[in-house]
């Protein structure tokens, strides 16, 4: 177990910059989740820690090693792959025993360590099988024993539940968890699903376009966005977001775009630009009640109803061509068409900055 | 089924029946013809059964065309060739397909020309190089030059074969500790086996089928075919034993062929993946 950092690493391929001045500090054990969109550098800064591409700039330290310059088989650590790439002509058996064989340990200890991890991964009945004769799910757990064996510096895994159905994500997703738990391996784990950044990672690095937007723990990521990018990204429903004119008078502010305007008293956010981007989250919006202590109302075609059981989502165009997702309960008869008012929490809104998109603060 | 998905089939069933009737009619029609009686007068036609099955024919054949000798030139030939092709093909594949070094696209072009290139454009050069090393009518003149003529596809049949491997494969290895000898060997190889086996025997079958150049650097070394094209000159009136000749000829590539049905199906397949 090791401590990995990452330190100013940029990596170009041709005239593209696939990761730019990347640092983060991952902590001995720590379960980091690198997240973002397709061509966000997450993979690239993975594939850099393994060694299967070389930096352009930078250092990537694996303990007290910089490793940037070694070859994959001396930076102990094993990797995950999201096609499991288990080795189709051997045995379970055989794919797990593999990296201890090129590594030329004791026959005995490759069969202490083979048939433990096997057991840790309830795989004990597949080894004698080739992959072929195995489900995605066993396959996934071969994947995860392959790196356990090794009981490499770090585990990287790379997107290694995008194979499996909706049921089984969730379920591997909890027994990833806990395995790592149970073994303290330091972890980075690459995804693009945000939910499961949010559940597995003790923090979350949230990457766009190859820089680092973000990085902390799940719930102060949710909570407070560094930026527009991090707020719409993380979270689903995905906030909403409207450019709205600002004043500042005295203790009170105004928001203010056509129709729409919400009056509410603040303390700082001094210097506030005239134009802003201001972003809500579904649930902290409702649909209008009198009497509840909302700011609003705000009047709006509903787009579309999105009944998911438990809740009911609403998608409001308003009069100033401002898209909103509005929650309500499962029991809302809102329909397609239908002129709908709602309010938005009080605290709850998010406000970032037009030019830089960072965020300025919460009304 | 449905009545236009019935008819579908038929169709394809159709097509198929004959093309491979068309296919096998020449194959048909010498297998008969080696049955006739020899001597003059007879003359086999088509499919016409022969009035009597002259079975002696083969060994008469077997006997006058001296196919002991050709057979021994162009076993021995294939023996050593075809493990050496096949082998320096793979190795050849995998660097194409797998490592990036400088030229590397130009060196590949340049096995391809290989493949567009005639021997008989090269066949003037090749002689008096073959002369210069002292090696006309050996077994070597055909072993090298074949080895290297079969190598241009070996080389671009195995790149293919590789490069359908997922690359997260060759990479998992590389994590695991295997240096590129150990990942060709132990990954890669049993990866493209049914690629492998296919290429076994198309070079066997063009190493067996070898005429033009034995024609050229042998005198006494006479592969089979070369050795079936002397046979039928000196016969050209027996239509039965040269017919015999030939059947004798095709027979140890039909044996290969059949035996390595399943793999040879599944190769060329493997290897239509990628270019």
């Amino acid at each position: 177990m090791a401590r990995v950092v990452f330190d100013g690493v940029t990596k170009r391929f041709g005239e593209v910059t696939a990761l730019r001045e990347f640092s983060l500090e991952i902590a001995d054990g720590e379960f980091m989740v690198l997240v973002g969109p397709s061509g966000s550098g997450k993979t690239t800064a993975l594939r850099l820690l393994a060694g299967l591409e070389a930096l352009t700039s930078g250092e990537i330290r694996v303990g007290d090693r910089v490793v940037d310059r070694l070859a994959p088989r001396d930076r102990d650590i094993a990797m995950v792959f999201q096609d499991y790439a288990l080795y189709p002509q051997m045995t379970v058996f055989q794919n797990l025993a593999f990296a201890l064989k090129m590594r030329k340990m004791p026959r005995d200890e490759i069969d202490r360590r083979v048939r433990h991890a096997a057991e840790m991964l309830h795989i004990e009945e597949l080894l004698g099988r080739k992959p072929r004769e195995l489900s995605g799910g066993q396959r996934q757990r071969v994947a995860l024993g392959r790196a356990l064996v090794r009981e490499p510096q770090a585990f990287l895994m790379d997107e290694p539940l995008s194979n499996l159905d909706a049921k089984l994500r969730v379920q591997t997703r909890t027994e990833i968890k806990h395995l790592q738990e149970q073994v303290e391996t330091t972890t980075v784990y690459v995804t693009h699903d945000q939910v499961e950044a949010m559940t597995m990672g003790d923090r979350v690095a949230v990457m766009n376009e190859g820089v680092l937007e973000q990085v902390g723990d799940a719930r102060s990521v949710y909570e407070r966005p560094a930026n527009v990018f991090v707020a719409g990204f993380i979270g689903s429903p995905a906030m909403s977001f409207a450019t709205v004119h600002a004043e500042r008078t005295g203790d009170s502010l105004v928001l203010t775009r056509g129709e729409l305007s919400l009056a509410r008293e603040v303390a700082g956010l001094d210097g506030i630009p005239a134009e802003v981007i201001l972003g809500i989250r579904p649930e902290h919006t409702r649909l209008w009640t009198d009497g509840e202590r909302l700011l609003g109302p705000i009047a709006g075609r509903a787009e579309y109803v999105e009944m998911l059981g438990r809740e009911t989502l609403i998608g409001v165009l308003t009069a100033g061509d401002q898209r909103f997702t509005v929650h309500a309960e499962a029991d809302a008869t809102v329909k397609p068409g239908e002129q709908v008012r709602f309010g938005l929490e009080p605290g709850k809104l998010y406000v970032f900055d037009v030019e830089s998109q960072k965020a300025l603060g919460t009304v | 089924m449905t009545a236009s998905s019935r008819v579908q089939l038929f169709l394809n069933y159709l097509l198929i029946v004959l093309c491979s009737l068309i296919a096998i009619y020449p194959l048909i029609g010498v297998v008969l013809a080696s049955l006739y009686p020899t001597g003059p007068g007879v003359a086999p036609s088509g499919f016409a059964l022969p009035p009597t099955f002259q079975w002696e024919n083969y060994a008469t054949a077997w006997r006058d065309g001296e196919f002991a000798a050709s057979f021994t030139t162009s076993l021995i030939v294939a023996v050593v060739m075809v493990p050496a092709s096949v082998l320096l093909s793979v190795l050849g594949g995998y660097a194409f397909a797998t490592m990036r070094f400088r030229g590397s696209k130009a060196i590949f072009y340049l096995f391809i020309l290989g493949l567009i290139i005639p021997t008989e454009a090269t066949i003037v050069p090749l002689f008096y190089d073959v002369r210069a090393l002292g090696l006309i009518d050996t077994y070597w003149a055909l072993i090298i030059l074949e080895t290297s003529g079969e190598m241009a596809f070996g080389i671009f049949w195995m790149r293919a074969a590789f490069l359908s491997a997922p690359p997260s494969l060759l990479e998992a290895a590389r994590i695991d500790g295997a240096r590129s000898w150990t990942t060709l060997w132990r990954i890669m190889v049993p990866f493209a086996r049914p690629a492998i086996l296919t290429l076994t025997v198309l070079t066997f079958a063009d190493s067996w089928n070898e005429f033009f150049l034995a024609l050229v650097f042998t005198i006494n070394h006479m592969t089979a075919p070369a050795g079936l094209a002397s046979f039928s000159g000196r016969f050209t009136t027996d239509v039965a034993l040269v017919s015999a000749g030939a059947v004798i000829v095709a027979i140890p590539i039909l044996i290969v062929f059949v035996v390595f049905q399943r793999e040879f199906m599944r190769g060329m397949l493997t290897g239509a993946v990628k270019g």
